[in-house]
């Protein structure tokens, strides 16, 4: 994979450069706004990783000026200056992702991968969904089933569209509407209520298994390890 | 950037000057047409009388022999007999005296002969008319006098006609003309310098008062003094004096704000320092000492994020858009979002959220909620109690977070909300509150933090408690 990071600070190109390249990301640097340009149309790169404040042209006119020269390639911003509209110019003028400074190295990664992945697709394709795990469980996509350890877990459907939901987000709350409409789908004679039922059962099947599944109460549910 | 036309400014001078100087000029161009002609018609009364006087003259000079039907008309008028009504150089008489069918007795046989009728009431008691005919290609005045010539050897009619080119009458005309345009101009000239001389006495408090502001020091920002400004120029002044005042606050706001963001960037900026060298000098593992580092700049990063939220605030501040939001709805979500926070603690959370209608930006109450939030969970114990609670209450949006915290030490109750003033530097960047507060200014509210006191006397906790006013439901 090729990135091309537009950035002019130094330190930050090196430390980039150096992370990534032992990720398998091969990045080229260009340091300045005006060549900016040229390098992208010579390099092709998979992604371009764009900071918003540059010497000779900034960001946006770079932005700009590719996307009115046809090229596609998708663009990740990154910018100290988030302030309020930041954000909003920034996607209008035609980058595909947004990134404030200071990042995370991890969601850098994850960020630049997601837009290759997004860019070769065809459009529109649902993203591939991955094996989702949590203490001993695991959620395998291609089965549909969850598995506490190499055993699949016995739950009944409602049970699983729970879990399912609370592994996709691990350590997150989702909300009880939510959980409602996963458990319940279409469902409207069903009371509210019915959802603690199922989350009743659910608890009691997770208990040692090193997943607890918490309530916060007028909000929602949510699986932590314990 | 589009380019914006630089709009045209015209001089309150120019405007006065057109203003009054168009309409006089339209009414000189109206009265001199006007004057014209009455003069001309005063020239052509006092003229037409001379002609008539000149036709009698030739008339009386008339012999007839034989009567009515039959009689045959002599003129002894010589050509010189006009001679004393040409009363200058300038115009020409010519006359021509003929028989009642046009027969040329004597004078002009060039001179067409009359064949009009006699107006019913002519203007002097002879049977006169008088008409506008050209003679030798020039305009000419004709009097015809049908004059009765009776004598000892008979009776008739002769038809007289005086012709006079027009040059008199018109020279006069014009001379009345120009007399009178000359008059119209220096009044003109004098309205306009009358309203130059005004204009200029009359702004020349505002072109002082523009030199006054201009010669002020760059960072004086105090009220104008201009007590012998007009009465007119008290709105601009006052309007002036607000502006001069808000950003002298905002001034103030702001350098107050860099000072002590200096000093709080270089707190960490310290420590960090001091951790590097201590990992250099193989102090601890290297992992440790990465760890240590880590932790510093979360911190730092944390205090950049929250000024830069501060900035924020008053950048809203300035666009007074919002839209109606229900405050509970957006603390669900920000609950949701810090969501792995309570986790981590264990807490016992509960959240009731009413609905509660506030004007206001999302990104400030989003803020504030979380700012809120954070904070009773990091002043949390693990597993202790965190209850959120949105309702309205007499005409305000009421946003209740209670922790089980060790609440407030009385000392720190007055600086509370100043910025940078809160607790143990590293356990916060001492910014969340000054932003909650500024949100709550921004938004009209109110926000306080008081200590839950159980009856043994301890302190079981807080309650932060922010009330904002409830948006009237849009008709």
């Amino acid at each position: 994979m090729k990135v091309l990071l537009v950035e002019d600070d130094p330190a930050m190109q090196a430390t980039l450069q150096r992370t990534l390249a032992r990720r398998q990301i091969d990045v080229r640097v260009c340091g300045d706004g005006a060549q900016a340009l040229d390098q992208w149309r010579a390099l092709e790169p998979d992604v371009v990783a764009l900071d918003l404040s540059l010497p000779g042209l900034d960001g946006l006119q770079v932005l700009a000026r590719a996307r009115a020269g046809g090229m596609r390639t998708p663009v990740l911003l990154l910018t100290a200056r988030g302030t309020v509209g930041d954000r909003v110019v920034g996607l209008n003028a035609g980058a595909d992702d947004y990134l404030p400074k200071p990042f995370d190295l991890d969601e850098l990664e994850a960020r630049l991968r997601a837009l290759r992945r997004r860019h070769q697709d065809a459009p529109g394709a649902e993203p591939v969904p991955t094996p989702m795990e949590l203490a001993a469980l695991r959620f395998e996509p291609d089965s549909g089933a969850i598995y506490l350890r190499s055993q699949v877990m016995e739950l009944t459907p409602r049970e699983l569209a729970l879990l399912r939901a609370l592994m996709a987000k691990p350590g997150h709350a989702v909300s009880k509407e939510r959980l409602f409409e996963l458990v319940f789908p279409g469902e409207a004679d069903v009371q509210y209520e019915a959802i603690e039922v199922v989350v009743y059962r659910l608890r009691k099947k997770l208990a040692g298994t090193g997943a607890a599944l918490m309530t916060l109460r007028g909000l929602g549910y949510l699986l932590r390890e314990e | 950037m589009p380019l914006t036309t630089v709009p045209r400014r015209t001089s309150l001078r120019f405007r006065l000057l057109l203003g009054l100087l168009a309409p006089v000029a339209l009414f000189i161009v109206i009265n001199s047409v006007s004057v014209y002609r009455q003069a001309l018609a005063a020239a052509t009364t006092a003229y037409d009388r001379t002609l008539l006087a000149s036709a009698k003259t030739i008339g009386e000079q008339l012999d007839v022999t034989g009567y009515d039907e039959a009689a045959t008309l002599r003129a002894t008028v010589p050509y010189s007999a006009l001679e004393a009504f040409e009363a200058d150089n300038q115009s020409r008489m010519y006359y021509r005296v003929s028989t009642q069918r046009g027969g040329l007795v004597s004078g002009f046989g060039e001179l067409p002969f009359w064949h009009g009728r006699l107006p019913d009431r002519p203007p002097y008691a002879a049977l006169v008319d008088f008409y506008d005919d050209t003679f030798r290609e020039r305009p000419v005045r004709v009097a015809v006098l049908l004059q009765p010539v009776a004598g000892s050897e008979g009776r008739g009619m002769a038809v007289v006609q005086v012709a006079e080119t027009l040059e008199l009458r018109q020279a006069l005309a014009r001379r009345l003309l120009v007399d009178m345009l000359w008059r119209q101009l220096l009044l003109a000239a004098v309205i306009a310098g009358v309203t130059v001389l005004v204009v200029q006495r009359a702004t020349r408090p505002v072109r002082e008062l523009g030199r006054a502001i201009e010669a002020r020091a760059a960072d004086d920002l105090s009220p104008i003094e201009a007590s012998d400004a007009p009465r007119e120029l008290l709105p601009l002044l006052d309007a002036m004096t607000g502006v001069m005042a808000r950003l002298q606050r905002l001034l103030d706001h702001q350098k107050r704000f860099v000072r002590d963001a200096a000093h709080q960037l270089r707190t960490p900026l310290a420590v960090l320092k001091a951790q590097v060298q201590s990992a250099r000098r193989g102090d601890l593992p290297p992992a440790d000492a990465l760890a240590d580092i880590g932790g510093t700049v979360e911190r730092a990063t944390q205090l950049a994020n929250q000024m830069l939220s501060l900035a924020k605030i008053e950048q809203l501040r300035q666009r007074p858009e919002s839209e109606t939001l229900d405050l509970g709805e957006v603390v669900r979500q920000v609950a949701l979002d810090i969501s792995p926070l309570v986790a981590d603690k264990a807490l016992d959370f509960e959240l009731s959220a009413q609905p509660a209608a506030v004007l206001a930006h999302r990104w400030m109450l989003t803020e504030l909620a979380r700012n809120l939030l954070h904070n009773a969970i990091k002043h949390s114990p693990p597993g202790g109690s965190l209850s959120v609670r949105v309702q309205p209450r007499r005409g305000q949006a009421v946003l209740q977070v209670s922790d089980a915290g060790p609440g407030i030490p009385a000392e720190l109750r007055q600086r509370l909300f100043a910025p940078f003033a809160a607790g143990d530097a590293a356990r916060g960047s001492g910014l969340g509150l000054a932003i909650c507060r500024e949100i709550v200014q921004t938004l009209g509210g109110a926000i306080s933090l008081d200590n839950r006191v159980a009856a043994d006397g301890r302190i079981v906790g807080l309650d932060a408690v922010v009330q904002l006013p409830l948006a009237h439901a849009a008709a």
